[in-house]
């Protein structure tokens, strides 16, 4: 069941657009990361859904209501802030019951609520602290209970993460995640960051310009990006240039095509190479070693190259050899012209 | 360690100096003379027994309460959205309003007590309680308006918008969030806007008469005329209202804060 809606939305500023025509459905229970580039359109396109912005033209609907008209304070959603935006005045406790006494509960059914919420985020014990004394990492959990407290149909997560510190960030895209499982809630998750994007995302909508480059699964975005900014902008890639019917490489004037390190292997000599694989001759420039994977930067045809491996680099294959760069054609992803 | 002593000693040695005309004025008022002695000869609370039964100095005391209450009260009323309209919102006038606002900080209170007098009294405006009231606000509120304008913070704007998401209206936001976020500013504000309401002479004594007086410029009269130690009485009480509302201002809302910043 479509819970979200947004339909034709544009928006500018001024001579600036920053939303071009965007039309989207969400279903129920998804988590859909909106991920692209700062300047993309992606914040706006949230504060819109939330009621912050009004949009130039188009529809929001909410469970089919059209929501476009109403202020923040009367959709059904909620947001977590990238700022977390708690109550300085207020204690963890009063920050959290804040939703359902605006909603008309009573002092003790919020205060038994907001500890419910707070024990799901695992900061129960904390209820009676001030926001100013607590860690980045709590504060981002204070600003999520708040956020669910109120079980609305939708959350809108603006960068709540990129705050934090790389190992509390893994740590909390798997709560998150968890929580959003338990919970049954739809997520809109706004990051710049597509790992974080990948990790979580049912499916991602990967923006530029104001506009929806491809909205798709994780895999099929990173597998069969649509244009050649998506498979840029996710992952690394190597651009080919292939014949549009057969899919043969040639030097340039053909179609980009898309080719992921990790599907291109570089042999010492030709008759390694497997049966139907492609190849072409390159020269290794430039080997590196980060943990388990090798890189092995190649030039080849006046391209820049970039094999992945996960295995020690074959003997014979140093910096400055000549050899075969090969790869399966089933791996090659040919972009929409 | 003795750097905080000797900063101890002298905040405590200019605290004295601030208080001693309070001492002086407290210990004339209990003198057994007729005349004002300090310090005082014997003690008495004769001269605050010859105020308490002296109607005229209750009634002006009323007054300049209720003055200064409702000048403060308007003057919050005009300071506060102008405050928000300038600390927030680009506009054409911004800093022509800012500046009109602001102007009364400038003018010799005298200056406007006498231009207060001669338009006011093309319109009737004029020795009656509006016409103080008018005057008190227009010299209260630059004070209501510069201690509010560096309390917004653009921080507070995503509070206000997370308020809003969390299901409150404009008004409901605007009491939760907003004034909890500016509350230092506006109770100092206040606090400066009741003093200075309440000791001024220069512009009220343009409109009061015998029937219609406060307190400052009953004082100021009578001394023109005669020093005893009543004088020394109706300052002490005024004195101990003062502290009797500071008191009252900390225990309601708390003054703490007001050393946060």
């Amino acid at each position: 069941m479509t819970v979200l809606a947004i339909s034709n939305v544009s928006k500018s500023f001024g001579a600036y657009r920053a939303l071009d025509n965007i039309s989207l459905d969400i279903q129920e229970g998804e988590f859909i990361s909106l991920l692209g580039p700062s300047g993309c359109g992606k914040t706006t396109l949230l504060r819109i859904i939330a009621g912050f912005l009004t949009a130039g033209s188009g529809k929001i609907l909410i469970d089919g209501d059209d929501v476009s008209a109403l202020p923040p304070n009367r959709r059904p959603l909620n947001t977590v802030f990238q700022n977390y935006a708690l109550f300085p005045h207020m204690t963890v406790q009063q920050n959290v019951a804040y939703g359902p006494r605006r909603a008309g509960a009573s002092k003790a059914e919020a205060d038994r609520r907001a500890l419910e919420a707070l024990e799901m985020v695992g900061l129960a014990h904390l209820a009676p602290r001030s926001p100013r004394a607590m860690s980045g990492g709590q504060q981002q959990r204070v600003a999520l209970a708040r956020a669910i407290v109120n079980k609305p149909k939708l959350l809108l997560l603006d960068e709540p993460l990129s705050a934090l510190d790389l190992q509390l960030r893994k740590r909390m895209q798997i709560e998150l995640k968890q929580l959003q499982g338990r919970l049954g809630i739809t997520f809109i998750f706004v990051t710049h960051d597509q790992d974080e994007a990948m990790a979580m995302s049912d499916r991602i909508a990967v923006m530029s310009n104001g506009r929806i480059e491809q909205i798709d699964e994780a895999e099929h975005v990173y597998r069969r990006p649509n244009t050649r900014f998506v498979a840029d902008f996710i992952g690394e890639s190597n651009f080919l240039s292939v014949v549009p019917d057969g899919g043969r490489l040639v030097a340039e004037g053909g179609q980009d095509a898309v080719l992921r390190p990790e599907n291109l292997r570089v042999f010492a000599s030709a008759e390694e190479l497997p049966s139907g694989w492609q190849s072409l001759p390159a020269t290794v420039k430039a080997i590196t070693y980060v943990g388990g994977t090798s890189n092995i930067y190649l030039t080849a045809q006046g391209r820049e190259l970039h094999a992945r491996r996960y295995s020690p680099v074959p003997e014979g294959i140093t910096e400055g050899s000549t050899v075969i760069a090969g790869f399966d054609p089933a791996e090659l992803h040919v972009l929409r012209a | 360690m003795t750097m905080r002593m000797v900063i101890r000693v002298i905040a405590l040695l200019t605290l004295g100096y601030l208080l001693l005309p309070l001492a002086v004025v407290i210990g004339g008022s209990l003198t057994r003379t007729k005349f004002l002695a300090f310090p005082p000869q014997g003690v008495t609370l004769e001269w605050y027994q010859v105020i308490l039964n002296d109607p005229t100095y209750i009634k002006s005391f009323g007054i300049s309460a209720i003055l200064a209450l409702a000048a403060t009260t308007i003057s919050i009323v005009i300071a506060l959205p102008a405050a928000i309209a300038i600390a927030r919102h680009e506009f054409r006038g911004k800093a022509a309003l800012s500046a009109l606002l602001l102007s009364p900080l400038v003018l010799p209170h005298i200056v406007i007590g006498a231009a207060l007098l001669q338009y006011g009294a093309s319109i009737g405006l004029v020795r009656n309680f509006a016409a103080l009231l008018v005057g008190h606000v227009v010299i209260v509120t630059p004070f209501v308006l510069r201690s509010l304008l560096p309390q917004f913070s653009p921080e507070q704007l995503s509070l206000e918008e997370a308020s809003r998401d969390l299901g409150a209206g404009a008004w409901s936001t605007f009491s939760h969030v907003t004034v909890p976020q500016i509350r230092a500013g506006l109770v100092s504000g206040a606090i400066f806007a009741f003093i200075t309401s309440f000791i001024n002479v220069e512009l009220s004594i343009f409109n009061t008469t015998s029937d219609l007086n406060t307190i400052p410029v009953q004082l100021f009269n009578y001394v023109q005329y005669s020093v005893d130690p009543s004088i020394a009485a109706v300052a002490s009480l005024t004195i101990l209202a003062a502290a009797a509302a500071i008191i009252l201002i900390d225990w309601l809302i708390g003054l703490d804060f007001l050393s946060d910043k």
